[in-house]
């Protein structure tokens, strides 16, 4: 097999797999971004409960028969409410209260489900693992949307996004109301991850959302280059993962995670490299 | 069973291969002509079309739970070039649906087109739902594939018969067992057909629902364990890849031994063909409830 058979064919041949790339490459923009924002504020875990906290939302969208997606927005905004209410009334501090709601929310999944026993509930896990394998156009055009959504809001927000994150006080000095910033980066989050999950699946969103930017952070500094390299490492991992589910019969959502999982090693690695030469 | 043999062969060079990408693959890329979503219904679709010349495989391995497949972008490629999917339908494909759904290559949903239990997908554990279905699927083969319809009719009235002969097997050595002893205790409710067809008792699923997913109470294990007690059932019974750890709690508790049905997929050596997994089936429950 040549290079061009391995690497190109599979696209120009097989309409399934440029949708599949479409819905990957929409869902590295989206993710990346954001997740820039939620791995240099240090918010992965709040970032890994939202991706979790989504599945209440969807188990009750099947059993009262609604669109998916409305259940899991509406989840993910009242995890987020939850959130800023316990912080407003207790001096907790916010990893604890996302553990406990990380796990209310799970196990309200659970529960829900077990409530519902006369249903057939395969389809969840559609919803849980990723379906790129079965993306129509509407898909397609509602990530779109999304990730045009998190381009504007991030650039417009840009100064806002950034003096909060690094210095909190700074921001409030300079009237670009933080906590206010802080809100409006979470709805994004919710949005984003609602808007991948048919591509990755709601429990491996997270990897796209935190493995991308986190490997860039290892090897540039400013905000805009991480972006771009987040973007990049993450446009390659779901190229390389799609190539592998199609040539190797592997799972496509769970291969382009860890391929994106493998390249934060990588990057692990070059940055030990860079400090042992240097010192 | 050759195409299983041929599909572990494969998937074997695909994991010896991995990383090394340039090799072991054959020239032959031409895919199934007809391609059956589990292994029980290519077996059943390979029998229909027995007249014509045509390669059905399935996009599940042998022995995979259709509850917890992950399609991968090859399974895609190989229903987008198949000119048939025969699927089981009503939710059973799982994370498949949404590459069903998105192909353009003509699915017919078997269970869709029947009269299913509560919309339970298990119809294939009986027998003459399975003999119903022939003709969907012979229509099918006639119409994307150009089939021979006299060749396809022998082929589904031989198969028939021995589907006949299956059922009235089963329904004989379900006789064996004394009437209050027809009781089917399981971790799953692919037996509500079978339980349906041949006069038992399915007694409250270990599992709540038709998934893996849900989870049964403590309360509920108790109770269902005290309610074998009091029926003086000897066994329960469990698919193999369902969580049969609750089932197992249950059977300690109530002293019955859990046995294991190969009702989800074809497994061979024992169980090469849908005929085997419904005479495995039968002979377990059989031996299990007449102890």
């Amino acid at each position: 097999m040549t290079l061009f058979e391995w690497w190109i064919e599979p696209f120009t041949q097989s309409e399934a797999m440029r949708t599949a790339l479409g819905a990957g490459l929409l869902a590295v923009l989206t993710t990346s971004i954001v997740g820039t924002w939620v791995v240099l504020r240090g918010m992965t875990f709040l970032g890994d409960a939202l991706a979790h906290g989504v599945l209440p939302g969807l188990a009750g969208a099947f059993v009262i028969g609604i669109d998916p997606r409305i259940g899991a927005v509406i989840a993910a905004l009242v995890m987020v409410g939850a959130l800023n209410l316990v912080r407003k009334y207790s001096p907790l501090p916010d990893d604890a209260t996302i553990g406990v709601l990380f796990v209310g929310f799970l196990a309200a999944a659970v529960v829900i489900m077990s409530s519902n026993s006369s249903r057939y509930v395969g389809d969840l896990n559609r919803f849980m693992f990723g379906s790129i394998t079965g993306i129509t156009t509407a898909d397609l055009a509602r990530q779109a949307v999304v990730a045009v959504g998190v381009v504007v809001v991030t650039v417009v927000l840009y100064r806002a996004l950034l003096v909060a994150t690094f210095d909190e006080t700074l921001a409030q000095m300079l009237g670009l109301h933080p906590r206010g910033t802080h809100t409006v980066l979470l709805l994004l989050l919710a949005l984003a991850i609602v808007a991948s999950f048919q591509a990755v699946g709601s429990l491996l969103v997270f990897a796209f959302l935190v493995a991308p930017p986190a490997a860039a952070a290892q090897v540039v500094r400013r905000v805009p280059w991480i972006m771009a390299t987040a973007v990049a490492i993450g446009a390659v991992s779901a190229v390389l993962g799609l190539l592998i589910s199609f040539h190797r019969g592997t799972a496509a959502g769970a291969t382009m995670a860890l391929v994106a999982v493998t390249i934060f090693g990588c990057s692990v690695g070059v940055r030990a490299v860079q400090t042992t030469v240097r010192t | 069973m050759f195409r299983t043999i041929k599909r572990s062969a494969a998937a074997a060079l695909a994991v010896i291969g991995l990383g090394a990408p340039g090799c072991t693959e054959s020239e032959d890329q031409s895919g199934p002509d007809v391609l059956a979503t589990t292994t029980i219904w290519a077996d059943v679709t390979a029998r229909v079309a027995c007249s014509g010349d045509i390669e059905v495989d399935s996009v599940l391995p042998a022995g995979a739970d259709p509850h917890d497949f992950e399609a991968s972008l090859a399974d895609r490629q190989l229903i987008d070039e198949t000119s048939l999917v025969v699927a089981n339908g009503s939710g059973l494909e799982g994370s498949l649906s949404g590459a069903l759904d998105a192909t353009a290559t003509p699915v017919i949903r078997l269970a869709d087109d029947m009269r299913t239990i509560d919309g339970d997908p298990h119809i294939w554990m009986d027998p003459d739902m399975v003999s119903a279905a022939l003709d969907l699927i012979g229509e099918a083969l006639i119409e994307y594939l150009d089939l021979d319809p006299s060749g396809i009719e022998g082929c589904i009235a031989d198969y028939r018969s021995e589907l006949a002969a299956l059922d009235a097997d089963n329904a004989a050595a379900v006789a064996t067992i004394p009437a209050e002893r027809r009781v089917l205790v399981t971790n799953h409710d692919s037996l509500s057909y079978y339980a349906d067809r041949y006069g038992f008792v399915v007694v409250g699923s270990v599992l709540g629902s038709h998934s893996t997913v849900a989870e049964p109470s403590p309360a509920e294990i108790e109770e269902l364990a005290d309610e074998i007690v009091e029926l003086g059932v000897p066994a329960l019974f469990t698919d193999p890849g369902e969580s049969s750890a609750e089932a197992e709690a249950v059977a300690d508790r109530a002293g019955v031994e859990a046995i294991d049905l190969p009702t989800g997929a074809l497994d061979p050596p024992e169980v090469a063909t849908y005929l085997d997994l419904q005479r495995v089936t039968t002979e377990r429950i059989v031996a299990g409830l007449s102890q």
